[in-house]
């Protein structure tokens, strides 16, 4: 099979990269499996309500080599995620190390949960 | 050429990305997906491998598993690769979504010559596991010269 990432340079599709999404109280943690991308070569953004996720694969062909076996193709990770306007945008931080991304949204303040005090009569 | 506890995982597995539906639900589709991913009952870690007149390169795709948490044996012409991937759930957190594989995880792939075991390296580099293997000397393609007849 073609690798159809190296035809003539053009911009291709990417990988669909494994992701856990699990939510907090106070946030929502996002795991994601990058192996190949190096942390510079993350690119996060959330806009207008979405999340974007790309990294970028250097490609790590052999020259002379001959393939025996492939179970995976090697390229660009791209992911999107609608999320609505429930984030703070401004305090969402990502990390990317061994290979996986680990992105914290927090919750605005106004949805995260209070403690109700409840005042003797 | 290669056993392991399931069977390889399709070229297909990796979907791309559909740009014509480039949004998914945070919240996912299917609140048990990961009981069934795409690539089930394929292979873990997905192995790619290579050679050339001198070695052969094996690349194992292993994001999140840090050296500690895994072995490399080579016997004879088999190299097996056994480790463990945690789970990283938090306390008290709802799954949205749960792709990524864990748990512990085993193979063993037959390599197509006798290679040299004392002279095999690795590297772990952004969750790429990487392991060069010489061929042995008797599986070195030889020139051979081919002598005049006298």
């Amino acid at each position: 099979m073609l690798n159809r990432m190296e035809k003539a340079g053009q911009p291709a599709a990417a990988f669909r990269p494994a992701v856990d999404i699990q939510e907090m109280e106070r946030e929502f943690l996002v795991e994601v499996d990058l192996p190949g991308v190096a942390p510079e070569d993350l690119d996060v953004r959330y806009e207008d309500g979405a999340l974007y996720l790309y990294g970028k694969v250097p490609p790590r062909e052999r020259e002379g080599a001959r393939e025996l076996l492939r179970e995976y193709e090697v390229g660009d990770y791209a992911r999107a995620f609608r999320l609505g306007e429930q984030i703070d945008a401004n305090a969402l931080t990502a990390e990317c190390k061994d290979g996986v991304a680990t992105l914290h949204l927090p919750k605005l303040q106004a949805l995260q949960p209070r403690k109700i005090e409840v005042k003797p009569a | 050429m290669l056993t392991s506890y399931a069977l390889s995982r399709p070229a297909t597995a990796r979907f791309r990305s559909d740009f014509d539906r480039i949004f998914e639900d945070f919240f996912g589709p299917r609140p048990f997906a990961a009981l069934a991913p795409e690539w089930a009952g394929a292979a873990y870690p997905a192995v790619n491998i290579r050679e050339d007149a001198e070695n052969v390169q094996v690349e194992f795709e292993l994001p999140g598993v840090p050296s500690g948490a895994f072995e490399l044996t080579v016997v004879g012409n088999e190299l097996t690769l056994k480790g463990h991937r945690a789970a990283e759930a938090r306390e008290g957190a709802i799954y949205h979504r749960q792709e990524r594989e864990t748990g512990a995880f085993a193979r063993t792939l037959q390599l197509p010559c006798e290679i040299d075991p004392d002279h095999v390296q690795a590297t772990l580099k952004n969750g790429v596991l990487k392991i060069t293997l010489p061929k042995a000397r008797n599986a070195k393609p030889r020139k051979i010269t081919v002598q005049k007849a006298g």
